[in-house]
């Protein structure tokens, strides 16, 4: 297990199932511009989704609450908040989770309309690397972001996570500030065509990547 | 000793963004545009009208 694994893995199962829906600072006004993005790229059919960085699959629940038409696979790396989110979605056939890296997303086969990453990119070890892999199972991918790829110069921090555990309190995590080119750069690599942006009233954005 | 010339060539970079809204941004929007205003202008003759 690397660090990074190590640090999202150490939630306590209480902290894994509230992880950004009591615990964390949730962005709704994101949030919802998110589902009304996904409704309009829909056209009105169900849509087949990849989540990359899943946690305990609170966005799903969201997606549920807002009726949105959609199956669902979430992928992370972190155990205890799969649980969580398997846990919340017993039973439910449309909506299911695999613990994978999602820098390489070596275990997952199949074809989806759209790999999301929400809150997720900023703190990946290689953004880029895991764009690359949710490309080949994607027909589009979107981004929602904290962090807008904005800035003029690329930074990569380590900073504190809180767990909410007293035992391990505050492990490493990684968090990105991307610049413009740099963002740029990979976009050309990737071999996006098009990518239409969302913005908010605060600073989240969402991104939609198109490839065709 | 030897030298060697490398040529770089700059990447070149993504540059087709497109500025979207979605349809509620956009009914929210045109709100804020037009139907706002024409509320307030509204709110404002009737005060006119009264003080009249």
């Amino acid at each position: 297990m690397n660090i990074l694994e190590e640090s999202w893995s150490s939630f306590s199962a209480d902290i894994a199932s509230r992880y950004l829906k009591t615990f964390g600072a949730p962005s709704l006004e994101s949030k919802a511009l998110l589902v009304d993005v996904l409704r309009d790229l829909s056209g009105g059919r169900s849509l087949k989704l990849i989540e990359l960085g899943c946690g305990n699959g609170q966005l799903a629940e969201y997606f549920r609450a807002q009726a949105l038409d959609f199956s669902y696979l979430g992928v992370d790396f972190s155990e205890p908040l799969l649980n969580a989110g398997r846990q919340m979605f017993a039973g439910d056939p449309a909506i299911s989770f695999i613990h994978d890296d999602v820098q390489s997303l070596g275990l997952i086969n199949g074809r989806f309309d759209i790999a999301i990453y929400s809150h997720v990119i900023e703190m990946l070890s290689s953004p880029e690397a895991s764009l690359q892999s949710s490309r080949r199972l994607a027909d589009k991918i979107v981004i929602r972001f904290f962090e807008p790829p904005e800035a003029d110069l690329t930074t990569v921090e380590l900073r504190d996570l809180n767990t909410g555990k007293p035992e391990s309190g505050f492990v490493p995590y990684l968090r990105w500030t991307m610049g413009r080119d740099f963002y740029r750069l990979i976009l050309a690599k990737l071999g996006a065509k098009r990518v239409d942006i969302y913005r908010t009233q605060t600073k989240d954005q969402v991104h939609v990547l198109h490839f065709d | 000793m030897s030298r060697e010339t490398v040529t770089v060539t700059p990447p070149s970079l993504f540059g087709n963004f497109r500025e979207r809204k979605t349809a509620r941004q956009s009914l929210r929007s045109l709100f804020l545009r037009i139907a706002l205003p024409l509320r307030l202008a509204k709110r404002l003759a009737k005060r006119l009208v009264r003080g009249l």
